[in-house]
């Protein structure tokens, strides 16, 4: 199965994989990420968000590793990491839309002439 | 506002109990943490948004909760019979008779390896052995944390428990013995690396590993019969108790194999439990002969040695059975 099966990715998921992007992120900070990125515009809840990261889970885009310094008492809470499978998803997907994007601005400039 | 957060937290961590066993376990302490904390920076922004927020929560978690009972039941529908109903393959079933197969190795050697006893290459192959032993042992239970206490693995799970009881008992060389508190150094080093690495959770996965499928604790007890055979005709001569110890040992290894090649629970019990009984009561007869004379002499005796075994392999089948029983009281009682 190549990357381009699984795309095009819903909105939460393509905003969990970029929040995931630049650092593993925590759960509560996947979820003001996704919802810094798009402009509240994506609010996940939290049966959502961890539906969404146990099937990414699963599929092996992300990994769950211990989140250092994150403590929550006593306990180490789990954060999650793009796998090299997801980073390549991730970035098909930004190179799908970012095509989209610069078919439609050459359509729309064409138009206009 | 305090109060009123705590109990909305506290609804939140009753209704998150209603997820899925297996998602529950992996995921409900951080959906927690993260409601918390979510909840917390609304509230910081006024009563309105924090009633917003948790309004949304409450909206979406039963679509949440409905989509993950479909994937789990999906997944038990897929899974059923790989899980419980399945034989296992002739490379497991090899893996899950090796402890026997080394002991009739060993019986073999034991009887026709006189002629080489002399020889220093025997000392070398008992090193290599040992090592070999060892290697093979990090190995499994590699394998057995990878693959979530497979049916094999319970074949070298009483091995293990029974070496680590029993290693005092050897000795390095004549001056050098094995300090009686080894065994405890060995189970706080395991407790230590589990705590190290995480690894509680396995437990978890043995124990639903021998709720799905009892017999593998009674196979566990099963592959230390070699071992009781062993001890029951040490003082007997070897003429009387090589052909017997061969013959029960042949019968074993039918058994294990017949185990591990059943679908069914019932099946699997009864195919230990033949085997089991029939190889104690073979043995049975040069211990009698040594001691009395005579193959038979107490058949109350035989009878009673016999039941004991039975006991013991169903043991664990009669505390399942007690377990679900109980389980299935609580909701009304």
């Amino acid at each position: 199965m190549t990357v381009e099966n699984y795309l095009p990715l819903s909105e939460p998921v393509f905003y969990i994989l970029l929040s995931l992007s630049p650092e593993p992120r925590h759960g509560y900070a996947i979820m003001k990420d996704v919802r810094a990125l798009s402009n509240s515009r994506v609010i996940l809840s939290t049966g959502t968000l961890y539906g969404a990261l146990k099937r990414m889970l699963a599929a092996g885009w992300i990994v769950s590793v211990p989140s250092v310094g994150q403590y929550d008492g006593g306990r180490e809470r789990k954060a999650y990491a793009l796998t090299h499978l997801g980073r390549q998803i991730l970035n098909t997907e930004i190179n799908r839309l970012t095509h989209l994007v610069k078919v439609a601005e050459l359509q729309q400039k064409v138009s206009r002439t | 506002m305090k109060t009123h957060r705590s109990f909305v937290s506290h609804l939140y961590a009753a209704l998150i109990r209603l997820y899925p066993a297996a998602f529950r376990e992996t995921f409900c302490e951080d959906m927690q943490a993260t409601f918390d904390d979510a909840l917390q920076d609304a509230s910081l922004s006024g009563w309105r948004s924090a009633a917003a927020f948790v309004l949304k929560e409450l909206v979406d978690l039963p679509l949440s909760l409905l989509d993950e009972h479909l994937n789990a039941h999906h997944a038990i529908q897929e899974g059923k019979m790989e899980k419980i109903g399945t034989k296992a393959t002739w490379r497991e079933t090899l893996i899950a008779i090796f402890p026997l197969l080394v002991w009739l190795g060993g019986i073999l050697l034991g009887q026709f390896g006189g002629s080489i006893q002399q020889r220093a290459l025997l000392e070398i192959t008992v090193y290599v052995g040992i090592a070999a032993v060892f290697a093979g042992g990090i190995y499994l239970i590699i394998r057995t944390f990878k693959e979530r206490f497979p049916r094999w693995s319970f074949a070298y799970l009483s091995w293990f428990l029974l070496l680590i009881i029993i290693l005092p008992a050897f000795r390095i060389s004549d001056t050098m013995m094995i300090p009686p508190y080894t065994p405890l150094l060995l189970v706080i080093l395991i407790l230590t690396l589990m705590t190290v690495t995480r690894s509680w959770s396995r437990l978890r996965q043995l124990v639903q590993a021998v709720r799905e499928d009892w017999t593998q604790v009674s196979f566990s007890l099963y592959s230390l019969l070699p071992f009781l055979f062993f001890l029951l005709t040490d003082e007997v001569a070897e003429e009387l108790s090589f052909p017997v110890s061969l013959v029960s040992l042949v019968i074993l290894l039918i058994g294990g194999i017949a185990y591990m090649r059943s679908r069914r629970v019932w099946t699997r019990a009864l195919a230990l439990l033949v085997a089991a009984l029939l190889g104690l009561t073979l043995v049975s007869v040069p211990v009698n002969i040594y001691w009395h004379g005579i193959a038979y002499n107490n058949l109350g005796h035989l009878i009673r040695s016999v039941g004991w075994l039975a006991f013991v392999i169903l043991l664990p089948g009669i505390v399942a059975f007690l377990v679900r029983i109980t389980h299935r009281k609580l909701p009304s009682g």
